[in-house]
């Protein structure tokens, strides 16, 4: 009895969605070629939506107009900075510092919410091999996908440079079955299985070959 | 009577110790705080990982389905007659996966129900009036904020998170009142389901000890008396034989109601972001009628579970049978281990939720 109520706990250390986000992925290149933003698009779902611009419009004239969802995006990319907006660009697994959004807002379209938001490189970059963006929630609070047409897009890359995105891989009976097989003890699951287990995480590629 | 006392926290300080570490390393997660400034997590932590975290993320993504099919069928009421039913059914489903992933108040509840030797019936009952209580105190706050002050969701998420932290001062009430008296009554427990040998052998056991340290044990009882007037165990020190009108305990009943509305007064996110959608469409009435097929389904998760625990320490005690004093002794470490953990449960809850100040 002690162990089920000592597991009841544990066992309640989990998140479940209540944001749904279609993600689209902006990377801003300067002159000299080097990497200089993220800019994040993000559409969230109706429930959601309807939910976040719930008494924003204040002249009850039926339209939110970028004044009314202003103050919004402010406390939407302030609340965000605590959770490092979800994203983690990486290069060889090194990861590379963001600064706070210099550009954000908020629009409305049809009975969506979509929040744009550009995260400025600390130092910009030279994309060499192995360039990953990943954007995901590890507590599911939020669940994030990539729009399917166009889900990342490189603005003004040299020659030679492309992105491919992956999307999160699907839990199965199998990788729950290697998960159940995990002795009770073993609390650093092994990196592949714990990524699989995980699932959620949306993983943009990035590669420049130079001529 | 101190031997045993230190004995028993001797024995249970490693137990607490694993706790504090287990529900303290996911607490910073826990904090009020919230990706887009709205709507708060239910609660959060390292998701899907320890031995049923394949589970667990089975059910998230069974949840997430629902949660997204809410939307679509509270829209399509407006075309066909059947999708008030889909829409009952969806929430209901929605509601039963909902309750199996996160959420502090199975562990409430559950705890309570062990540690208090409550009945399966009472559970039941507990359970229900707690997922009751959770859907209107969401109607509540959608009909007062939204419809007639037409609040923000920035106020909203503040008006919520009060409730939260409502809510988890008084799952550390509850705790600490549990702590409380299985650590300093536990000589002095009368379960309502008692069989009379075991009352008998603890008289006895009271007795003896009453001979051998008589002031002491005087001093103890009448304190007890003199600060809880009305508790079922105050009149122990003094009655050898039980009293049954005292096993109706009106302080326990207070206790359950205590219990009841720490986990009920927490609107969940869901029925919130649910109903404010619902107005936005003009469908407030399917809304609430939807928070209720939620409710609905969290009681049968959350009464499942409750039942499964109840019977399983039932099935264990009769294993090791009922009167052996090593069940007793078990059973009673389990039940302060189960105390402490409500305790450090509501400690961690409300400490997380403060870390980051009052809402304002």
């Amino acid at each position: 009895m002690a162990l089920l109520v000592l597991l009841i706990p544990l066992a309640t250390a989990l998140a479940h969605p209540h944001v749904f986000v279609d993600a689209k992925a902006e990377l801003l290149f300067d002159t000299q070629g080097r990497l200089t933003a993220i800019r994040h698009v993000w559409t969230f779902d109706p429930a959601f939506s309807a939910f976040a611009v719930q008494g924003l419009d204040k002249n009850h004239d039926g339209i939110l107009s970028a004044d009314e969802l202003a103050p919004l995006a402010k406390t939407n990319v302030t609340s965000l900075n605590r959770y490092s907006f979800f994203t983690i660009l990486a290069i060889d697994g090194k990861k590379i510092p963001l600064k706070f959004p210099d550009v954000y807002f908020l629009r409305w379209q049809g009975n969506h919410l979509t929040l744009f938001y550009q995260l400025p490189l600390k130092q910009p970059i030279a994309v060499q091999q192995k360039t990953t963006l990943e954007v995901y929630d590890p507590e599911y609070f939020v669940a994030f996908t990539f729009e399917k047409k166009d889900p990342v897009t490189l603005l003004h890359a040299p020659a030679g440079c492309h992105a491919e995105y992956h999307p999160p891989k699907p839990i199965d009976a199998h990788i729950m079955a290697e998960l159940a097989a995990i002795p009770i003890d073993q609390h650093d699951l092994p990196a592949a299985l714990r990524d699989a287990a995980v699932g959620l995480a949306n993983i943009i590629t990035m590669e420049c070959t130079s001529s | 009577m101190r031997d045993q006392l230190s004995k028993l926290i001797f024995r249970v300080a490693p137990l607490v110790i694993a706790t504090a570490a287990s529900v303290g390393r996911s607490g910073a997660a826990w904090a009020v705080s919230t990706p887009f400034g709205i709507a708060t997590p239910d609660s959060s932590g390292p998701a899907f990982t320890g031995p049923l975290g394949g589970l667990f993320a089975w059910v998230a993504l069974r949840q997430a389905e629902f949660y997204k099919a809410l939307d679509g069928s509270l829209l399509d009421l407006r075309g066909s007659n059947h999708a008030f039913a889909l829409l009952a059914g969806v929430s209901f489903l929605y509601g039963v996966f909902h309750a199996v992933g996160p959420g502090h108040g199975k562990a409430v509840i559950t705890s309570y129900l062990l540690v208090s030797r409550q009945t399966v019936r009472r559970g039941i009952v507990i359970a229900f009036a707690a997922a009751l209580m959770q859907g209107i105190v969401a109607i509540a706050v959608v009909l007062l904020a939204a419809v007639l002050l037409h609040a923000t969701a920035v106020q909203m998420t503040h008006a919520t998170d009060w409730f939260e932290i409502l809510s988890y001062a008084l799952v550390t009430a509850v705790g600490a009142w549990l702590v409380w008296t299985k650590l300093f009554r536990r000589g002095h427990h009368h379960p309502p389901d008692a069989k009379h040998e075991r009352d008998t052998h603890h008289h006895g056991h009271a007795h003896h000890h009453g001979g051998r340290s008589h002031p002491h044990d005087h001093n103890h009882g009448h304190g007890h008396a003199h600060h809880n007037p009305g508790d079922e165990q105050c009149d122990c020190g003094h009655s050898h034989v039980p009293n049954p009108r005292l096993l109706k305990k009106p302080l326990s009943v207070s206790r359950a109601w205590a219990a009841t509305i720490s986990v009920g007064i927490r609107p969940c996110s869901g029925a919130i972001i649910i109903l404010v959608f619902a107005l936005s469409q003009n469908l407030l009435i399917a809304g609430i009628g939807s928070v209720f097929a939620m409710s609905f389904g969290t009681f049968i998760t959350v009464s499942a579970l409750a039942t499964l625990a109840v019977s399983a320490k039932d099935v264990a005690l009769r294993f090791v049978g009922l009167d052996s004093g090593n069940a007793e002794r078990v059973m009673r470490v389990a039940e302060i281990g189960g105390a402490l953990v409500v305790l450090l449960l509501g400690l961690t809850l409300l400490g997380g939720a403060l870390q980051g100040g009052l809402p304002v």
